[in-house]
């Protein structure tokens, strides 16, 4: 056998001996990978990661134990699975405590979304870790953090509490023939403060229009039912507005802050003038409330 | 003939070692879209103790459940007694146990070791 010979057997042999070890290797007994990292998980997995370690910290309340199981994600996958969290979260109105706590987090993580305004505005800290046992059978019981909480659901609001005079007025109150379902339409805004005195160098300012308030707690209330609504969590449309959907033939009060202090009474759904022949359409009450400035 | 048998099986020995050297070390199967029973043992403790703590935030347990069946589809309340037991055995924090302990009442597996856990809520 000469040289060449001798090389062409150990080349066939050693790429044959190759591929059956790739096969072996890929194929047959590839790696086994069981110490993986939270970056390594599918990104549905990864998301629920994110989302666990937000709802550790509402119960817990340790940062740095949210950095830790953070700390291998990807900053964009947090703050995606972080904000898709506290938009579902305030649209399923879950209790304002969690919310608050969750928003605190998120601002500490450098993660923002417009539904975080209105809860981190409030003066006092989130209280983390403070939640009672809940349920075990119930899906989605309320879960109340606080003795206290912020936003209390009351099954049925009759009797009501004495009513008391608001400090919001209604500035306009128009029935819109737009669009359906009938709904209601609250826009909130603070009033321009008194102009003070100016020198005529000044005057050609714009004067201050109003001030759109997020976070203001819209309560519309009914015989035998009420619901809850916030400001400032459709900021597209506006800072300051919130809507309802609306029954017909069921008369509504509209109240500020608590249920008991209706600016507006016995709302009902109207019905839109249309052309002869045509369906009746149910109109929107669009609605601008207005509270004076404070000092 | 005797030696290019020789000769064959010695390059089938060195392509079969080259070709597991590639396989398993070099370049290996890349894994990106892992599942969470394959977590490392600290990230698997704190995903069992993230679910605890979910439960008691949503008290939503057929959740609990879902996301214990990652780790364990046959018996998903078995990762958080095991967590429970070693946290108690190494003095670990008490909130943690009693999440986990009530966690697993919720689902039916308790154990006489998280029995003096789950009297309160945490």
């Amino acid at each position: 056998m000469n040289h060449r010979g001798t090389f062409l057997i150990l080349a066939a042999g050693a790429i044959l001996g190759l591929m059956l070890g790739l096969v072996y290797a890929w194929l047959i007994d590839p790696v086994d990978l069981y110490n993986t990292t939270p970056d390594l998980l599918r990104s549905d997995y990864l998301h629920e990661w994110v989302r666990l370690t937000a709802l550790g910290y509402v119960v817990d309340g340790n940062v740095e134990r949210v950095q830790a199981r953070l700390a291998p994600v990807n900053d964009a996958d947090v703050q995606a699975a972080f904000a898709a969290l506290i938009e579902s979260y305030a649209t399923q109105g879950r209790p304002a405590e969690t919310i608050r706590a969750l928003s605190y987090l998120a601002e500490q993580i450098g993660v923002y979304t417009p539904a975080m305004d209105i809860y981190l505005g409030a003066d006092a800290p989130p209280t983390p870790g403070s939640i009672p046992s809940p349920s075990p059978q119930a899906p989605i019981p309320t879960v109340v953090l606080s003795p206290t909480p912020t936003f209390p659901a009351p099954p049925t609001l009759s009797p009501l509490p004495t009513p008391r005079p608001s400090p919001y007025r209604v500035v306009t109150q128009t029935l819109l023939c737009e669009g359906t379902p009938p709904q209601l339409q609250v826009l909130v805004r603070q009033a321009p403060p008194p102009a003070p005195p100016v020198d005529e160098e000044e005057q050609e300012e714009a004067p201050l229009g109003p001030l759109p308030l997020p976070g203001v707690v819209l309560w519309l209330t009914w015989p035998g039912g009420a619901d809850r609504a916030v400001t400032g969590l459709r900021p597209l449309i506006d800072p300051g507005y919130a809507d309802f959907t609306l029954e017909p033939d069921t008369p509504y009060a509209l109240s500020v802050d608590e249920p008991n202090a209706p600016v507006i009474s016995g709302l009902t759904v109207q019905t839109c003038p249309g052309e002869e022949g045509t369906q009746p359409r149910l109109g929107t009450w669009y609605v601008v409330l207005e509270i004076e400035a404070r000092e | 003939m005797r030696k290019a048998v020789l000769l064959a099986l010695m390059g089938l020995a060195l392509g079969v070692g080259a070709g597991l050297l590639i396989g398993w070390q070099l370049w290996p199967v890349s894994y990106t879209n892992t599942a969470p029973h394959q977590l490392r043992q600290d990230y698997h403790d704190d995903y069992v103790l993230m679910v605890a703590a979910a439960y008691q935030v949503e008290g939503n347990l057929n959740a609990a459940t879902d996301r214990l069946s990652l780790l364990d589809p046959e018996t998903p309340g078995r990762p958080v007694i095991d967590l429970a037991e070693r946290l108690i055995a190494a003095d670990g924090g008490e909130q943690d146990i009693r999440l986990l302990a009530h966690l697993a009442q919720a689902l039916g597996v308790t154990s006489p070791t998280l029995a003096p856990y789950t009297d309160a809520a945490p």
